[in-house]
């Protein structure tokens, strides 16, 4: 197990085993195999994780990729995010240019959930997600997404198995 | 944190009215153009909202579009976030691109009776608040002098993102008195605020006229 004690400034990191963040972690290129666990902001160039990050602070980068695991974050902030996940995961809210949620075909849980506050964002695509207010450009609220209010600009799609309570056009 | 009474505008008016998207804003926020403080979020009836300070982000944002085309991000970054680095300034530069004049520069020289590096941004600043305000005859050469040795010695704590100077002369005596939030200083009616400098919109102003 490493741990980060200090705030971190890191070209390239790749974890196949247990981090834990005390601080933040500044990082180009991220790849994470294992679990990142801790308290700070991980601000990233391009993030991949197929293992377990959960932080209590802000993802930011250009492209986050997730993939498998579990993903807890209290914001996530990146020009493109994609993330799919085989367990539950949370988030207290997702701002993005290009937004894909989905759960993974293989080795999940069928009632995971990523379950998000807040979502905004330019392009989104939402699928297994449940979120209080999403806002966005294009919205497409994918198989078994619940959301309590959408709000939208040029085009909302919903999926015949998807549950929206309220939405308007802004 | 910002303070309650400064007017707000929700994150959905604010992309109407500079009509631009929610990737542009986080981009900016990511690219630290837009200071996390000034994301506040509020309880509202679907939730959480966000919101910002009206005349400060309306500002910023109209300047980020206004020069988006001609700098890269990373360089408007440089020009609006406070950094303890300085930049590489050259003297020539300075006054090639008449961010200072050579009047402004030898009552400088004179003030600070000897050396004058201008590689030091805080002296660059100095510069120019003589140019602006001393030449033109806003303030005297002894009030210029005051906020030099205020700027001097505190500096390195004003270099935030609000923080600002003040000049006041009460009863006609003029002192110097460093916030790092404007807003958080009262001032008493009898005494008259002089001058009010935005130490990183300055500084920002000085970097704009170099990348130039």
């Amino acid at each position: 197990m490493t741990q980060l004690s200090k705030s971190s400034v890191v070209k390239m990191m790749k974890n196949m085993g247990q981090i834990t963040m005390m601080e933040s972690l500044q990082c180009q290129k991220f790849k994470n195999y294992g679990t990142v666990t801790g308290n700070g902001n991980l601000t990233v160039g391009d993030l991949l994780s197929r293992g377990n990050l959960e932080i209590e602070g802000e993802i930011e980068g250009e492209a986050l990729v997730f993939k498998g695991g579990r993903l807890q974050a209290n914001t996530l902030n990146g020009e493109k995010i994609f993330i799919k996940f085989t367990t539950g995961s949370q988030c207290q809210s997702i701002g993005a240019a290009q937004l894909v949620i989905k759960q993974a075909r293989f080795k999940c849980h069928p009632e995971a959930f990523m379950v998000v506050d807040e979502i905004e964002g330019d392009q989104l695509d939402l699928s297994y997600t449940q979120a209080k207010v999403v806002r966005g450009g294009v919205v497409r609220v994918g198989t078994y997404s619940k959301v309590e209010l959408v709000e939208y600009q040029t085009k909302l799609l919903k999926h015949s198995s998807a549950n929206v309570f309220n939405c308007r056009e802004s | 944190m910002i303070e309650v009474e400064t007017e707000l505008i929700s994150k959905k008016e604010l992309l109407q009215v500079m009509n631009i998207s929610y990737g542009q804003l986080y981009r900016w926020k990511r690219k630290k153009l837009i200071p996390e403080d000034w994301f506040i979020k509020k309880s509202v009836s679907t939730g959480q909202e966000t919101f910002f300070p009206r005349e400060l982000v309306l500002e910023r944002i109209r300047k980020i579009i206004e020069l988006k085309d001609q700098v890269s991000l990373d360089e408007l970054s440089d020009i609006f976030s406070p950094k303890e680095e300085e930049v590489n300034i050259e003297a020539e530069r300075l006054f090639e691109k008449n961010v200072v004049t050579k009047q402004g520069m030898e009552l400088f020289t004179n003030m600070v009776e000897g050396a004058v590096d201008l590689s030091d941004l805080k002296q660059v600043l100095m510069v120019k608040i003589l140019d602006d305000q001393v030449v033109t005859g806003h303030i005297t050469f002894e009030e210029g002098k005051l906020i030099w040795r205020f700027l001097e010695n505190h500096y390195h704590r004003l270099n935030k993102e609000e923080s600002c100077i003040l000049l006041i002369r009460h009863l006609g005596l003029p002192f110097v008195v460093g916030a790092l939030k404007r807003e958080m200083v009262i001032v008493d009616e009898g005494d008259r605020v002089v001058l009010e400098i935005e130490i990183m919109k300055e500084i920002g102003k000085i970097k704009l006229a170099l990348l130039g």
